[in-house]
């Protein structure tokens, strides 16, 4: 181990780290985005089941995970689920992506909203 | 050289696709932590290898090698192509670094662990035709860090206890 070594891992580690504390706000709507385009907006607040291809999607008390895909690895069940904004589950054989999206640039976020007046 | 083949090069680069492949066989049954580019790398510990001791083009060529018959066997077209991006990215920052006196094979290691998961990325961009799978970078690029550290030290201590087999690997001229 030298010097170089300490810099680029602590760089390197610092940086993810700030990346994951970036605050992120409470998710809106679900985006389904298949082959490149967009399939459908979901709101998080009604609970649903739905399938595109071969991809069994669910959204639950406000959050969103995939209950059934077709694809052989299968990373996209092993994702979790999903509620804040800018979170996705990709599911790279099947070419789809779901991304959860904010309120767009409004003000007070979940935290200060209930605040103010 | 013309026509005529130098046996213990050919030799030496067998042994070295041959180790290489079964590192990529005994990872491939290796429990994934649940996120999709998340691995270790065993195989880098070959690439950082060769490029220690044979320089550029060996380590490049076994690692591409490496990568074409490890998803033959026993991944897919897919598989292959993130592999192919990841690995010769990888390599390449790696041959930047590791002249440079102040890094060791630990920390081109771990240039070459990010380097590899960011062009996964940028593959997966391309790909699903979408920037969300960036995500996903700021856990990529803590796991490619550790990951290339891990296999690092594994490199370091292998290039160590070897002999420099570099004079006799590389034609005597």
């Amino acid at each position: 181990m030298k010097r170089g070594d300490l810099i680029i891992i602590f760089t390197a580690i610092l940086l993810g780290l700030l990346l994951l504390l970036l605050p992120s706000e409470p998710g809106e709507s679900l985006t389904v985005i298949s082959e490149g385009g967009t399939v459908g907006t979901y709101s998080l607040s009604q609970d649903r089941e739905f399938t595109v291809g071969g991809n069994t999607i669910v959204i639950s008390d406000g959050a969103v995970h995939m209950k059934a895909a077709d694809c052989p690895g299968g990373d996209c069940l092993s994702a979790g689920e999903i509620s804040r904004a800018g979170e996705s589950i990709v599911c790279l054989p099947n070419r789809l992506i779901l991304r959860i999206d904010g309120t767009s640039g409004d003000g007070p976020d979940a935290m200060t909203g209930g605040v103010g007046g | 050289m013309s026509g005529k083949i130098d046996v213990r090069r050919t030799a030496f680069f067998g042994v070295m696709l041959a180790l290489a492949l079964v590192l990529s066989f005994v990872e491939h049954h290796l429990p994934s932590p649940g996120m999709p580019g998340i691995k270790l790398g065993l195989a880098n510990v070959v690439a950082l290898l060769l490029l220690y001791r044979t320089g550029f083009s060996g380590a490049l060529t076994v690692n591409v090698l490496r990568i074409v018959v490890a998803n033959l066997l026993f991944g897919s077209a897919a598989s292959m192509l993130y592999g192919l991006a990841g690995g010769i990215s990888a390599v390449l920052c790696m041959a930047l670094l590791y002249r440079l006196p102040r890094l060791s094979a630990v920390g081109v290691s771990a240039a070459g662990g990010i380097v590899h998961n960011i062009a996964q990325l940028v593959c997966a961009a391309a790909v699903t035709e979408s920037f969300a799978v960036f995500a996903y970078a700021p856990v990529l690029l803590i796991s490619g860090t550790l990951c290339g550290v891990i296999t690092g030290f594994c490199a370091a201590g292998t290039i160590r206890a070897l002999p420099n087999s570099r004079k006799e690997v590389k034609k005597e001229k």
